[in-house]
């Protein structure tokens, strides 16, 4: 397990390994960290703009003693064959989760919530998306312990948009065919700690049927 | 959520006399949960967070520190190093829209190290755009001089 703390030393450290400046935006547990919902994490995951920036950071952390693994048993088997899949890194009990432009056919936002700059030899910038966006895809990927951290987000901000995370999991579907089932899986299970309203269901449900 | 308290409004919220009060609110704030604004001539108030918040330390802090121009933050800015104005006034113009121009044109007031700024441009081929906003902001303003070998 890696806390705050040492999370952003372990970035620091990345950057000074680093060849190139290097884009990247943090999701799940570790942008979950960064915003201040959660202390700790076993996994770290990165989405990148493209191949090459993904090359660049995995070099670095090669560096620093991580070494590729498989995906299997991490996730289910229809995301172990998905394109969308990432490269995994592991270090004793850490490890990252490095996805290349899309989370399992999800493409990532433009938005930025938060911009965190990793300054050494080179320039490491982790961005931040929006908390609805973090909830959509915790239901995407679908591992143990993601339906807790939807749970401590939602616990924690009074007001969460639904209607983005509706409408940004609609305009998806074609990516990825199985996002609306669970988001709405999801929701189903929310419904019982907090009121959604009936109409995002609905409109789920509307948007399912178009396909 | 965040609440914003005078000190004497967090004390009797707490049920506590002003230097207990005080005391509680030095170990929040070095749990992140507590982040200050004023003091001295200004009447010192409290942010009180339910769950610890980084001071933000990046772009936005550096304009609205150093600019008449303020602007309101569209992202909280973490910066982990050194992240001086000439980082800022490069950020700036990536940035692009006017508003935040014409914040970052106050920069120049204090730059200190030309060379790196002049690096950082060209790493982000911004060198034209860098010269054109340094000309604007001498015409409206009184700005340092950009030294020759450098336009």
């Amino acid at each position: 397990m890696i806390n705050t703390e040492d999370q952003e030393a372990l970035f620091k450290l990345i950057s000074e390994y680093l060849e190139k400046d290097v884009e990247c935006t943090a999701i799940g547990d570790t942008a979950m960290m960064f915003l201040g919902y959660k202390t700790a994490t076993k996994d770290i995951d990165m989405v990148f703009q493209n191949e090459k920036d993904r090359g660049i950071f995995i070099k670095a952390i090669e560096k620093i003693g991580y070494k590729e693994r498989s995906i299997r048993g991490v996730y289910d088997k229809k995301r172990e064959q998905h394109k969308g899949k990432p490269k995994m890194f592991s270090r004793g009990e850490e490890r990252f989760d490095l996805f290349v432009k899309n989370v399992f056919g999800v493409e990532i936002t433009k938005d930025m919530t938060q911009r965190n700059d990793f300054i050494g030899k080179k320039t490491l910038i982790i961005k931040i998306l929006p908390k609805e966006d973090l909830i959509l895809l915790k239901a995407v990927t679908n591992r143990e312990k993601d339906m807790e951290d939807i749970e401590a987000i939602v616990e924690k901000e009074k007001s969460i948009d639904w209607n983005r995370i509706v409408d940004y999991a609609a305009s998806q579907r074609n990516n990825s065919p199985w996002i609306l089932h669970d988001l709405e899986e999801k929701m189903q299970l929310l419904k019982k700690k907090l009121f959604i309203k009936k109409e995002f269901f609905d409109k789920i449900y509307e948007a399912e049927s178009m396909h | 959520m965040e609440r914003i308290f005078t000190l004497e409004k967090f004390a009797e919220e707490k049920g506590l006399a002003k230097q207990s009060a005080l005391n509680l609110l030095s170990k929040m704030k070095k749990q992140n949960l507590v982040h200050t604004s004023g003091g001295a001539k200004q009447k010192r108030l409290y942010k009180v967070f339910d769950w610890p918040q980084r001071q933000t330390n990046g772009f936005y802090d550096i304009i609205n520190r150093y600019s008449p121009e303020k602007l309101v933050p569209k992202f909280q800015h973490y910066a982990y190093g050194r992240y001086n104005i000439e980082n800022a006034i490069i950020d700036g113009l990536k940035l692009g829209d006017i508003r935040t121009k014409e914040a970052t044109m106050h920069l120049f007031r204090h730059v200190k190290n030309w060379k790196v700024l002049f690096e950082l441009a060209e790493k982000e081929k911004l060198k034209k755009e860098l010269i054109t906003l340094h000309n604007e902001a001498r015409k409206i303003m009184r700005v340092k001089k950009m030294p020759e070998r450098y336009k």
